[in-house]
């Protein structure tokens, strides 16, 4: 699915609107990038709380597409830059984790 | 016959930049058209190595290797040392600090990981620093198009 399907009242893009030509098979969920590493599938979509450039750097290594950042964690302009030059997609949300999870799910995304 | 050396800095506690060298492994294996599966134990146990100098040395450097039939990953610092790497070793335990936690990290998984990731590790530490060597075997399977 593409990502750009996430987006919704509930889900700020915070970088380019051009990085949303990508897609996404699958989601993940996890705060410990050594675990995220270790389980995350290439392509998913990685929801986490974890604010920062090593959310990038873990995003990168496994392909990740797109990032939702929980619980309106801020989000900085480094982590946007870097992502943007990434070519992955940062979403931040009020949701917590689950509420993302179940929201995906009465979409249809997932 | 292929051969290729990089060399990479680490600083501790930067955060900001940990992850540049196993980006740039990952860049480099990716265009020498190996697979993901492949890249990816590369990259994690890169990345596992890189953010233990970050959080838990005084700073130390990586190292490349890639050859014909191995990947070779070298990682090197200034101390202070691990106490036990037995322990160090054990899934869950961590002395890492509440910065480190906050970046994510600290949970005690990086040493698994990065050898759960190789084919070969050894490690040798005093207080004067630490020594990890990771080797990587490559395969038909190493990559996408025999």
């Amino acid at each position: 699915m593409n990502i750009s399907a996430i987006s919704s009242n509930d889900y700020q893009l915070m970088t380019d609107a051009c990085k949303l030509n990508r897609e996404f098979d699958s989601i993940y969920a996890g705060d410990l990038l050594s675990v995220v590493m270790r389980s995350a599938s290439q392509g998913c979509t990685l929801i986490t709380v974890i604010s920062n450039l090593n959310t990038i750097a873990v995003a990168v290594l496994l392909d990740i597409p797109a990032i939702i950042i929980t619980e309106d964690q801020v989000v900085s302009q480094a982590m946007i830059d870097k992502a943007n030059t990434e070519s992955v997609a940062i979403f931040k949300t009020a949701f917590k984790t689950h509420e993302v999870i179940i929201d995906f799910k009465d979409r249809g995304l997932i | 016959m292929m051969s290729i050396a990089k060399h990479f800095d680490i600083s501790p506690f930067d955060f900001d930049h940990a992850g540049m060298m196993s980006s740039d492994i990952k860049r480099t294996l990716k265009q020498l058209k190996f697979n993901f599966a492949f890249i990816k134990k590369i990259s994690v146990a890169c990345y596992e190595a890189e953010i233990n100098i970050v959080i838990h040395s005084v700073g130390g450097y990586g190292d490349l290797k890639l050859e014909d039939n191995h990947v070779y990953l070298q990682f090197i610092d200034r101390g202070p040392g691990i106490q036990d790497i037995n322990l160090a070793m054990t899934p869950g335990y961590t002395t890492a600090n509440e910065e480190s936690r906050l970046n994510g990290f600290g949970a005690g998984m990086g040493l698994t990981n990065i050898k759960n990731s190789c084919d070969e590790m050894s490690i040798v530490s005093d207080p004067n620093g630490t020594v990890l060597k990771l080797k990587f075997f490559i395969t038909e399977d190493s990559y996408d198009e025999h």
